[in-house]
């Protein structure tokens, strides 16, 4: 015996023994010729080996460990049942033991030569073309080969069609696979999707589960193992077999659920009048992934709840989702206090519950651990004793900063988990949106606080400095360089502290969420919004550096252009449109104005001849390898959405409504795990890819912003190496030089270089840098460590000017003097002893 | 006094404006070593220019209208980072020479591929020299 561990040795020995009687008989049913016998015989040997080899008898170690015991049963069935002729696949197939030969047989009527379990579709297409009955039922009650799932629904069907659909086929289809359910439809799907469209054979086979299923699970003990999987029965009588075992949760998931009538509805209600409460509750429960236990609400005493049932059911959602606090509160009346009570008992619902503010710690406890739909169900807690919306409001932005620590992906939905309670919140106080709950909290933070304190003899207040709050201490009128300790040991003090921290918090949000997204944007105000903004401190200290551009199109600051219309914040693309960057970056140091944001003298990205030749693509940053982890997170930081390396596209961001940028990226497994090389940048609408020249040109500068600041951030090749636009191709690059070289067995023929050396004729791709050996074969070349460092440091003219293109050339040279190569694997491949 | 031309290719490379580099060298007749030796302090003191425009650029921390103009066409404006201290160079010389005896690039010049470092070598007018960075192959 191979590789048992000493734990089971035992068992497979016995297993074996066992086997090996069934061998024995075998060969006195052979040598009877009792061909009957053999075929129930191959059954039992199948039952044997099931058991057998399962993991709480041998753990697996059987199936390793009777290559003799298969060999002699391929004896005895391919002599009792000789195949007369190979070519009929009925023949083949029609067997009751899986004999390698006969395996063969099968794999080379279908083109699969060497396969062990040939697959069966290529047979399945042809009987059910020919609506061979015979074939069909045999490539169901085969042992040999394997045919999809969907394939064996497919054959059922058809031998429905023909009216030959047997209790035998579909006793062996499930035996096959306990879940062929799931393709044979019509229910609806685990979670309440929408229900499939039924198989064709679909009613047979349901009246055969629900024949099997009814005499398994009959008194005395229901038998679970031989029931197929997902499939629901159909009529009352499964149900009330699982409401008079309250304790079978196998029952109750399997049975609860039953497909039942409108009569058989009405009458479980009528069953359940005369029966206790605690039955009416689990008959409640029961029939709730049903999706009719509201018809049960009258019998349980709560008539009104159906409203409030449906709305539970509907918002049971994991991801945070904007709710109808109105609704919830519409319902919760109709249903009655005592009946909410009662129902989220029956039907619990963290968002109704928390628009009722009945699990408060709850609720709670889950903010705490980042929970998103707990998130949103606090912003719907109404306000406890003394607690004020702006209370809440500043909780939420304090739950709103752990987002970035959460991950690159998380961190996305943490905020749109904190908007939802935002929004809630808003309905709290009575507000009509999300954004008026904002500018009202946020006026209010700058309002609250009196505009002086008086400590001692001192004066005590903050005053803003370019919107960074700093704090002023004076006395007769002189300001004092630092706080005196009398002020600081005064209680009111904390108070100053706060309100400075309260404004530093504000002028934060207002710069990275706002004023950000305003000039990244090119974005746009109007003159309610500005005015709103202005009575703000962080604004009143952030607008006026800004540069904008009003209704009429004159550009300037906010005192310099007109006010009564919209106001667009100027992204430095429309400066350098104007002709007016160079003229404001002056200006702003002439005028030593600081600004906010980056803006005047935020990077701006054009097209380069090479991208508008390209058309569609953009590979400026393509070749530059980054650390995973770092890179992860600065894009995530920028809108990013980060995926994994058989995705599509590897980082994706949404630029406009209709426009987002993807980009494909070389990286192991997942975002993060490693390092990744940029690739090629794309603009997708409407999932086509769109002519960069079309994409606006603000969006295309930040894209190619946010990608700048990846690679020279967390590039991870010397600087030696960096940003070079790649302005021609690489192909074009490498011809001309090598053309410059003069190596006198090297031409250029189109996008390869052809060289002729001692060994063979190598054609080398200028673009991928694959080698083919003349006439066809191929050679794998590849640098002999990634990311070496030798170049770093050596002030050059270099030619070559990236890494690829480096290791493109040192392929020509090598092969150039194929003769001096000594390396055994490149010799391997060419044939040549090393 | 003879100037040879350099091939780099990068066009609108950081390191300068993406021509050819000219290195001058005292006549004709010179040395592997010696044309290493004169590429290495061109490319220093090119930096060096790069470097002192940068530092001009960022006292001056604004862009001029030529400068805007200079770099739109090489599809990126912003104020240049703060350039790198300048290499000392006999220094880089220095490893220039050994990088090259280890065979980390190879040099071409009037399509011959110089072998030492003290190979003397002919230089006409209008050869062009190539540098090119070697990366180290293994058989996948």
């Amino acid at each position: 015996m191979v590789d048992v561990p000493g734990m089971y040795a035992d068992a497979v020995r016995d297993e074996r023994d066992a086997l090996w009687r069934l061998v024995d008989q075998a060969r006195v049913l052979a040598k009877a010729g009792d061909l009957a016998g053999l075929r129930d015989l191959a059954g039992e040997v199948r039952r044997r080996l099931a058991t057998g080899d399962s993991l709480d008898r041998t753990g697996g170690h059987l199936g390793a460990n009777m290559a003799d015991i298969s060999a002699a049963l391929d004896d005895v069935y391919d002599g009792a049942f000789p195949v007369r002729d190979p070519d009929d696949p009925a023949e083949v197939l029609d067997a009751p033991w899986p004999t390698v030969r006969r395996a063969a047989m099968l794999a080379s009527a279908v083109d699969r030569v060497g396969w062990p379990t040939p697959p069966l579709e290529p047979l399945a297409e042809r009987a059910i073309a020919a609506n061979d009955v015979r074939l069909l039922r045999l490539l169901v009650l085969t042992p040999l080969g394997r045919a999809g799932r969907e394939t064996v629904v497919r054959i059922m069907d058809a031998l429905h069609a023909a009216g030959a659909l047997d209790v035998e086929v579909i006793e062996k289809a499930f035996a096959d696979d306990a879940y062929l359910g799931r393709a044979i439809g019509g229910e609806p799907r685990a979670g309440g999707a929408g229900a499939s469209t039924p198989a064709g054979c679909a009613p047979v086979v349901r009246d055969h589960f629900d024949a099997l299923a009814w005499r398994l699970t009959s008194p005395p003990e229901p038998d679970w193992d031989e029931l197929p999987e997902v499939l629901v029965p159909r009529g009352l009588r499964f149900a009330l077999r699982a409401l008079d075992r309250p304790h079978d949760r196998r029952m109750a998931e399997r049975f609860g659920p039953a497909e039942l009538t409108d009569d058989e509805r009405s009458a479980l209600v009528e069953h359940l009048r005369d029966r206790t409460a605690e039955e009416r509750r689990y008959a409640f429960e029961l029939r709730l992934p049903a999706g009719d236990a509201e018809v049960l609400l009258p019998v349980l005493g709560l008539p009104g709840a159906v409203p409030l049932l449906r709305l539970v059911l509907a918002t049971a959602a994991t991801e945070a989702v904007r709710q109808d606090r109105a609704a919830i509160l519409a319902a919760v009346r109709q249903a009655g206090d005592d009946g909410a009570r009662r129902l989220l008992e029956l039907c619990p619902s963290e968002v109704v519950a928390a628009a009722l503010g009945w699990n408060r710690a709850a609720v709670e406890k889950r903010v705490k651990r980042n929970a998103l739909s707990g998130i949103a169900a606090f912003g719907l807690l109404p306000l406890a004793g003394g607690e004020t919306v702006l209370d809440r409001y500043l909780a939420l932005r304090e739950v709103a900063k752990r987002g970035p620590r959460l991950g690159p992906n998380r961190r996305h939905s943490h905020a749109a988990a904190v908007a939802v309670a935002l929004d809630h919140l808003a309905q709290v106080a009575g507000l009509p949106d999300a954004d008026r709950l904002e500018w009202d909290c946020e006026a209010r933070i700058a309002t609250e606080a009196p505009g002086d304190w008086r400590i001692a003899d001192y004066t005590v207040g903050v005053r803003l400095s370019d919107a960074d709050p700093v704090l002023t201490v004076s006395r007769a009128g002189r300001t004092l360089k630092s706080v005196p300790a009398t002020v600081r040991a005064d209680p009111r003090y904390a108070d100053v502290r706060e309100h400075q921290e309260r404004l530093r918090e504000q002028a934060r949000r207002m710069r990275t969420g706002m004023i950000e997204r305003l000039v990244a944007t090119g974005g746009t105000l109007t003159p309610d919004e500005l005015l709103r903004l202005r009575r703000l401190p962080a604004g009143r200290a952030m607008l006026p550096a800004l540069i904008w551009q009003d209704r009429a199109g004159t550009i300037g600051l906010l005192d310099q252009i007109a006010l009564d219309g919209p106001v667009t914040a100027a992204h430095p693309f429309l400066l350098y449109e104007r002709r007016l960057l160079a003229h404001w970056q002056a200006e702003l140091v002439r005028r030593r104005i600081r600004q906010p944001v980056k803006q005047a003298f935020r990077e701006l990205y054009l097209l380069t001849p090479a991208e508008r030749d390209a058309v569609d693509v953009s590979r400026r940053f393509a070749g530059h390898p980054v650390d995973g982890r770092v890179a992860g997170q600065l894009l995530s930081g920028r809108g990013w959405s980060t995926h994994g390396g058989y995705d599509e596209h590897q980082a994706t961001r949404p630029v406009t409504a209709e426009l987002t940028a993807a980009l494909a990226c070389e990286l192991h497994g997942y975002f993060g795990g490693g390092d990744v090389v940029v690739g090629e940048l794309r603009f997708l609408a409407a999932g086509s890819v769109v002519p960069l020249a079309e994409v606006p040109p603000v969006a295309f500068s930040e894209v190619m912003r946010d990608l700048d600041l990846v690679v020279s951030v967390a590039g991870t090749e010397p600087h030696g190496y960096a940003s070079p636009p790649h302005a021609a191709s690489r192909a074009q690059l490498l011809a001309a030089l090598i053309d410059d070289l003069g190596l006198a067995r090297v031409t250029v023929d189109g996008a390869s270089a052809v060289v002729r050396g001692s060994r063979a004729t190598y054609r080398v791709h200028l673009n991928s840098g694959s080698i083919h050996v003349e006439p066809g074969g191929y050679l794998c070349v590849v640098p002999a460590s990634f990311g070496d460092t030798a170049h770093r440091s050596l002030f050059l003219p270099f030619a070559d000017e990236d890494r690829m293109t480096s290791v493109i050339l040192s392929k020509v040279l090598l092969l150039n003097e194929d003769e001096k190569i000594t390396d055994p694997a490149i010799l391997a491949q060419l044939d040549v002893p090393a | 006094m003879l100037r040879v031309k350099v091939r780099e290719t990068a066009p609108g490379s950081a390191r300068h404006g993406g021509h050819d580099v000219l290195v001058e060298l005292a006549e004709e007749r010179t040395t592997t070593r010696e044309l290493i030796r004169r590429a290495v302090e061109e490319q220093v003191r090119l930096l060096g220019d790069d470097a002192a425009r940068r530092r001009d650029m960022r006292d001056r921390r604004y862009l001029l209208a030529a400068e805007i103009r200079a770099q739109a066409a090489t599809g990126a404006i912003r104020l240049p980072a703060a350039p790198p201290a300048p290499p000392d160079v006999a220094d880089a010389v220095a490893r220039a020479h050994q990088a090259f005896e280890r065979n980390a690039f190879v040099v071409f010049a009037g399509g011959r591929q110089l072998d030492r470092l003290d190979e003397e070598i002919v230089l006409r007018p209008g050869e062009t020299v190539v540098f090119l960075r070697l990366t180290a192959l293994a058989g996948g």
